[in-house]
């Protein structure tokens, strides 16, 4: 099965924020979350590298083993969501998460803090596709939904049936980058992307909606 | 093109530039130099009359190596630009998307020299210029590699405190911007190009203090 992941070329990654900025706009995410921020490391140092974070929706996501109330859910794209009418705001899974994914609306102990919220991969919450209930509101400090769906406006890329089929035939394609293949020597190619990077040219974009596909001469 | 030059290339810094001060471009320190010994061989240019101004960037050059500037300031203070924020910053932080990665006016500083004053990162510092106005400004520290030692490093998109004091009151309502902060421009000093009047804010010396 494939899964949806976003990959960042550290090589490539400038920290410009834009990818922060788009998808703060495009969610209407109130100031203190950030779905997705830029990390630097080794800062002003030979090597240093920036890299784009959100959520990676995990396979064994260990911000859903330890909820205590089961909030969270894995669709049939692998992508790890959750829902805000469970979430009782515990924090258990901000501590979990080795990413640092989980972001809330307030500063405070257990309860006090709000709802969890964190990437969707564009995918919004367990409400009807594109209703006003998973939007939500902002009133009081607040976030209660998950901003605009755009996999339900079919915006974000999902995997192409073409593009499988390339995978499928074991073909190689001009972006495919061996130094990214996983221990398990899976394929990764590039599928499209999200927001404003869409609207650059394919070979300016640096954060890429990819899918993980097991090649096929290693399965089983 | 013998060594590797070509007159409209690589060239163009070497070439005779008609009705510059300096037909071609010789070294002369600048006003406020971390390297008052130098100014002796390489002084600034002598003062002269600028459209209708006066530049007198050779007096205040000797009076900085005169008074000791140099040790009084040892830091080297450069500005420029975030990606974040354009100009003077008041449209773009004004925009709460991009003021909320940028929250702070802020200056970069060498951790060996942050040490040396005792400044840890994220806390407040008083940056104080070279001016004879003795200007300070109240920002943040960012302690990083990014600047080597002896050199600091100020954005310029920030404006509406002033030497420590929060102005935001004096706002028209509703035009304030999101995130209020020193400007850097409090600090920098005197200087101006001879051709083109253009005046030097992006470096001099300052001393940096913990808070």
């Amino acid at each position: 099965m494939a899964r949806m992941k976003f990959l960042c070329d550290a090589d490539r990654c400038i920290e410009c924020n834009a990818c922060v900025t788009a998808c703060k706009n495009e969610h209407d995410v109130p100031w203190g979350i950030n779905r997705r921020r830029v990390v630097t490391i080794n800062d002003g140092k030979p090597g240093e590298r920036s890299v784009s974070m959100a959520c990676m929706h995990c396979t064994d996501a260990p911000c859903a083993a330890v909820c205590p109330v089961n909030c969270f859910y894995t669709t049939a794209d692998g992508v790890v969501l959750h829902s805000k009418d469970l979430c009782i705001g515990c924090g258990y899974c901000f501590y979990a998460c080795p990413f640092g994914a989980p972001q809330y609306p307030s500063v405070g102990n257990f309860g006090s803090r709000g709802k969890m919220d964190k990437c969707t991969y564009c995918a919004g919450g367990p409400e009807t596709d594109l209703s006003a209930a998973e939007y939500g509101s902002r009133d009081n400090g607040q976030f209660t939904g998950y901003g605009s769906n755009r996999s339900g406006r079919g915006q974000a890329a999902p995997v192409r049936r073409d593009v499988l089929d390339q995978v499928a035939a074991g073909r190689r394609r001009r972006n495919h980058r061996p130094d990214l293949q996983g221990a398990r020597r899976s394929a990764w190619l590039h599928v499209g992307s999200l927001g404003l990077a869409n609207r650059l040219p394919r070979d300016h974009r640096l954060l890429r909606t990819v899918a993980y596909v097991q090649a096929p001469e290693t399965k089983g | 093109m013998k060594h590797g030059c070509m007159h409209y290339g690589n060239g163009k810094a070497r070439a005779n530039a008609f009705g510059l001060p300096d037909a071609i471009p010789v070294h002369r320190e600048p006003i406020y130099t971390p390297r008052p010994e130098l100014v002796a061989k390489y002084p600034t240019l002598p003062n002269a009359r600028q459209f209708r101004m006066p530049n007198v960037g050779f007096d205040v050059q000797k009076a900085a190596v005169e008074k000791g500037i140099a040790k009084e300031f040892p830091l080297i203070l450069t500005s420029g630009r975030l990606v974040e924020y354009e100009g003077g910053g008041e449209e773009t932080r004004s925009n709460k998307w991009l003021a909320e990665l940028q929250q702070d006016m802020f200056i970069e500083i060498n951790p060996a020299d942050a040490a040396e004053r005792g400044i840890t990162d994220g806390a407040w510092v008083w940056v104080y210029g070279a001016a004879d106005t003795k200007p300070r400004a109240r920002v943040k520290a960012l302690v990083t590699e990014r600047v080597g030692k002896g050199v600091t490093w100020c954005p310029f998109h920030f404006g509406g405190w002033y030497q420590g004091e929060d102005l935001r009151a004096k706002y028209p309502k509703g035009a304030d911007p999101v995130v209020l902060g020193e400007s850097v421009n409090t600090l920098t000093t005197y200087g101006f190009d001879p051709v083109t009047g253009m005046q030097e804010p992006k470096a001099t010396l300052c001393q940096v203090r913990a808070a």
